[in-house]
């Protein structure tokens, strides 16, 4: 039998990715996180692994810029996702840039041990992106990177309001 | 959230007094702050989070460059940071090279 999976759009916005429209993706997705996570440390967690997603898909958008002269936009939704009779809050983004598959299920860990002295400067963003969200995903689709960052509802925290899906 | 930053300097320390979001538009602010300091030589540096309600690993990298500039016998101090932000420092390893005090009191 197949999964019973069924998603609407909350909202959604789209902005050249550039650290100019930062901002504007920011407070688009602290808004709807915290109309739809209740639990501050879910909450916290999932505004991070955004904040570093959308931080690299701008440093990417801007070599993109440099080396073609290209503009590179970014569109993001805000989904609900019931998925088996879970329900998710899904944040995806979509961008045109040059195609970069993280390679999530295979990367190999931050050595968290290393002594702060020997650390490298990098890989902290992807490292934090894996670590404090349920499910993320990257698809290669149509031509763009599609990343999709999942948090679990508590079972009460669907349609958490009147009027707040925009 | 802008990030506002006060810098007050003692004898043996300095203290960074920092309100609002260390992300990735505002940690250069910081990294600024610190490059500005003399770090080789400091004893200690304290980094006052009490008005702060998020770090991004722009903000750590910016915390383990300090660290990393700074004495090894040095000590850095994170004042007052939310259970939040420890729980990020504690998952990247990064509580190994700080101290984590609630006031500036405990110091």
């Amino acid at each position: 039998m197949k999964d019973a999976r069924t998603e609407r759009e909350i909202g959604s916005i789209e902005a050249e990715a550039s650290m100019d429209q930062w901002e504007t993706f920011i407070d688009f997705a602290t808004d709807h996180i915290s109309r739809w996570v209740d639990d501050k440390s879910r909450n916290y967690k999932l505004r991070l692994a955004f904040e570093e997603l959308v931080s690299n898909i701008i440093r990417a958008a801007g070599s993109d810029r440099q080396a073609n002269s290209t503009s590179v936009v970014l569109e993001i939704s805000a989904l609900e996702r019931i998925d088996n009779n879970t329900s998710w809050f899904v944040l995806r983004t979509s961008d045109n840039g040059a195609h970069f598959d993280p390679q999530f299920e295979s990367r190999a860990p931050v050595d968290t041990a290393q002594h702060v002295n020997e650390r490298a400067i990098g890989g902290l963003g992807l490292f934090l992106i894996m670590q404090s969200v349920d499910r993320v995903n990257y698809q290669w689709k149509g031509g763009r990177n599609v990343y999709e960052l999942s948090t679990q509802l508590a079972a009460d925290s669907s349609q958490p309001e009147q009027g707040s899906t925009g | 959230m802008a990030l506002t930053i006060d810098v007050v300097k003692g004898d043996v320390h300095v203290t960074l007094v920092l309100n609002g979001d260390v992300d990735t538009k505002t940690a250069p602010d910081l990294l600024g702050h610190l490059t500005s300091l003399e770090l080789h030589a400091l004893e200690q540096l304290r980094l006052d989070l009490i008005e702060v309600d998020f770090v991004s690993s722009a903000g750590l990298r910016a915390i383990v460059f300090a660290k990393q500039k700074m004495p090894h016998s040095s000590r850095l101090y994170l004042i007052g940071p939310s259970s939040e932000i420890v729980e990020t420092i504690t998952k990247t390893g990064l509580a190994q090279a700080v101290v984590i005090v609630e006031s500036e009191a405990e110091i």
